[in-house]
């Protein structure tokens, strides 16, 4: 279970990190009245940015979610070049690293569906409404249905000068 | 019949149109999302974070319940 959201969000401020954050707590974030255990985050993936998430998650001991505890893993920018989407579990909680998102593609074309929102004071970077539903619409599992549904009708009851 | 078997038959060739309509035809609560638009988007995070401690203080205390309800040693279970 994941109480760690702000620090989190912190972490990957503070490093100066590029991301944006997607799904769940996006969606929570523009209000819907969902429920999620971790943080999603499309994270660009240039070198200094790999080095920049890599040491900022570092003390936080950053380990694959459901992997055996004694499968050796290290979450340094050689790891995070060679791999592309890590599910991860921290000693602040889970982290989704996201290289691409379905439906939108890498960080830079995320980035342009997305919008800056001050979450505990920080400025980030949130996918939007409509990146969020291009985003569900693309996953098209069954289980998205009532996420998507929820979405469509946030943005039919947000003000039209807010969309 | 059961709400379940009333679920199962949601007619999903005849999704309403107006995405309102389809949210509420699918159990969305919309006075939830319209509450929530009220508040700041920090506002809805930290909403959903209590929400969050709520659940898991219920799963540990049925946790402890199951534990409590286990008889430590295996001779004194009912067969």
């Amino acid at each position: 279970m994941n109480g760690g959201f702000e620090q989190l969000l912190q972490i990957l401020h503070s490093a100066g990190s590029k991301f944006v954050l997607i799904g769940g707590l996006a969606a929570i974030a523009h209000g819907a009245a969902t429920v999620t255990g971790d943080v999603d985050i499309c994270y660009a993936r240039d070198p200094d940015n790999l080095e920049r998430l890599s040491q900022a998650l570092a003390p936080f001991h950053p380990r694959l979610r459901g992997a055996p505890p004694d499968l050796p893993f290290c979450l340094d920018t050689p790891t995070l070049r060679a791999g592309l989407n890590f599910t991860l579990t921290t000693d602040v909680g889970d982290l989704d690293l996201l290289g691409e998102v379905l439906g939108l593609g890498g960080y830079e074309s995320v980035q342009v569906v997305s919008e800056e929102v001050e979450l505990y004071g920080l400025s980030c970077l949130v996918l939007t409404l409509e990146g969020l539903i291009r985003a569900k619409r693309a996953a098209g599992r069954p289980k998205d249905l009532r996420a998507l549904y929820e979405l469509e009708a946030l943005f039919a009851l947000k003000p039209k000068d807010d969309q | 019949m059961s709400q379940v078997e009333t679920a199962l038959e949601l007619d999903f060739s005849n999704i309403p149109t107006d995405p309102l309509e389809r949210a509420v035809w699918y159990g969305v609560d919309l006075t939830l999302l319209q509450e929530n638009l009220r508040r700041t988007p920090t506002e809805r995070l930290e909403n959903h974070r209590r929400a969050l401690e709520a659940v898991e203080a219920l799963r540990k205390a049925n946790r402890e319940r199951r534990i409590r309800a286990t008889p430590a040693n295996p001779s004194q279970r009912r067969e």
